[in-house]
């Protein structure tokens, strides 16, 4: 009895040193300053990170892998984005906007081996780290980086009459998705960069005033599009959207089932996936469309929802 | 007098870096909003203004009055138009001629930004030149003024940067900066006409 007593406090102090020191045990193994920002990387808790800000009240990493498995995602987004496949069978150009660590980028490239996959990525030193830390390759002939502004890739890409099967939206600066990538020009841009029935899935926030002005713009693009949500989970959103209607949601079952096992090792489980996809309104429709004119996203984002 | 080009100073500051920061969002969709193309735009400014402060100072040398000084004002109003009505259609052409970003966005802010500047950079020199009225107080004169335009600066900055661009289109802004630049041209003609001795 008198052990047991004693026991608990000294279980608990032994819980609480420990929690305390994987708290302490972030660790900034590399830090290097681009032009655009600092880029970071952390290991914590069993993860390496990328971030652009060393701490943020929302611990706001680009990029995380587990070091155990490097295969499993940390974030739900990731796992979101999955649902592309559930729409594509087999894209032969893919297009990924904002490279973090590389992570979408390798996993398409993992899950469709026959694409030609291009990543856009804006500053050099987040591609070498990439390169550095997340075992992301580019030497494959049907890997490609470049790096350029993802808007001003998309625009040439229009020019040079390229089409893309696949493009993934994940562009974002140490606070949000650039100003200049959220505005109804952008995405009629992007709109028309798509190949036939090709598939647009953005990587969104659904926490601020922002979310609602972000939903009137895609759906002033693209009319319906469906959003990925797990519920009860953190803020993330990811948008699918394409060129031409999209299939109903119920008639991605048989698909779903097709790729349960090919998804299966990256921790996402097919069918309830599946199930957080929504066709729901569930934003603010009379809120002002974001347009090269107006589009003060950072301002909209600091304001709560 | 005084009052006349004391605001006038505040407004030319105040509407070049309304220019200057909208010029960053004017050119972020064919240029991107990477570091060249702020330093582009800043470079053109700060050219533009060094231009403008030797033009004014020469002018400033013959027959100086409110009347010049209200055409000067005039004159940086009607050069913002262009930039309004024509800033898609040039940022377009130079995309596609000019591959590279960097270049584009300086070619893009040289004929945008270059002549409304200019000539908003040639009001500080002729204010200073209108309020002067002996040597032995002109560097407090000249001190005063700086402070009250680039203090328009400032705020003009704060303004835009976190109000009008949350309010307003780049536009609708960009059509109030002309307006207001107008309106204290028209002012300073039709104020007693004044040549300084």
């Amino acid at each position: 009895m008198i052990n047991r007593l004693l026991s608990t406090p000294v279980t608990l102090l032994l819980l609480m040193s420990l929690l305390l020191m994987s708290a302490a045990s972030a660790e900034v193994i590399e830090e290097q300053r681009s032009l655009y920002q600092k880029v970071f990387m952390v290991e914590e808790n069993g993860m390496r990170c990328m971030r652009f800000k060393k701490r943020s009240t929302r611990n706001f990493s680009q990029s995380c892998i587990y070091l155990a498995d490097r295969e499993l995602f940390v974030f739900d987004y990731y796992k979101q984005a999955m649902a592309a496949t559930f729409f594509v069978k087999q894209p032969a150009e893919i297009l990924v906007i904002g490279l973090g660590g590389g992570v979408l980028a390798g996993t398409f490239g993992e899950l469709f081996p026959q694409a030609n996959i291009t990543s856009v990525e804006i500053d050099p030193v987040v591609v070498k780290m990439a390169h550095k830390y997340f075992d992301y390759s580019d030497e494959a002939d049907n890997i490609t980086t470049v790096v350029q502004d993802g808007r001003v890739f998309v625009k040439r890409a229009l020019k040079k009459g390229r089409r893309f099967d696949l493009v993934i939206l994940d562009a974002f600066s140490s606070d949000y998705i650039p100003e200049h990538m959220l505005t109804r020009e952008f995405l009629e841009e992007v709109k028309t960069v798509l190949a036939d029935h090709g598939l647009l899935v953005a990587n969104t926030f659904s926490a601020s005033k922002l979310f609602n002005h972000e939903s009137t713009t895609y759906q002033a693009v693209f009319g319906e599009f469906y959003q990925v949500r797990f519920t009860g989970m953190d803020v993330s959103r990811v948008i699918i959207a394409s060129n031409q209607k999209l299939p109903d949601i119920s008639s991605l079952l048989p698909r779903v089932n097709q790729v349960r096992g090919m998804l299966q090792p990256l921790g996402v489980d097919a069918l309830s996936l599946y199930s957080s996809i929504s066709s729901e309104v569930n934003w603010d429709i009379k809120a002002r469309i974001l347009t090269d004119q107006y589009s003060p996203a950072n301002l909209l984002n600091s304001g709560s929802r | 007098m005084r009052t006349l080009v004391l605001t006038c100073a505040f407004i030319a500051g105040f509407c070049i870096m309304t220019i200057e920061l909208l010029g960053g969002k004017i050119l972020a969709p064919y240029f991107g909003s990477s570091v060249y193309v702020w330093g582009s735009i800043i470079t053109i400014f700060m050219l533009a203004l060094s231009g403008g402060y030797l033009a004014g100072g020469k002018l400033s040398t013959l027959n100086p009055g409110t009347r010049t000084y209200g055409l000067l004002l005039i004159a940086a109003a009607i050069t913002v138009l262009p930039l309004i009505f024509g800033h898609e259609w040039v940022s377009d052409q130079i995309f596609s001629v000019i591959e590279d970003p960097r270049y584009g966005s300086l070619l893009a802010s040289i004929i945008l930004f270059f002549i409304p500047t200019f000539i908003l950079g040639m009001i500080s020199p002729y204010s200073i030149r209108l309020l002067i009225d002996s040597t032995a107080s002109s560097g407090q004169t000249a001190g005063f003024l700086y402070f009250v335009s680039t203090l328009g600066s400032a705020i003009g900055t704060l303004a835009t940067s976190f109000y009008l661009v949350l309010w307003f289109e780049i536009d609708t802004v960009l059509y109030a900066v002309s307006l207001v630049l107008g309106l204290a041209g028209i002012w300073s003609l039709l104020s007693k006409r004044l040549e300084v001795a």
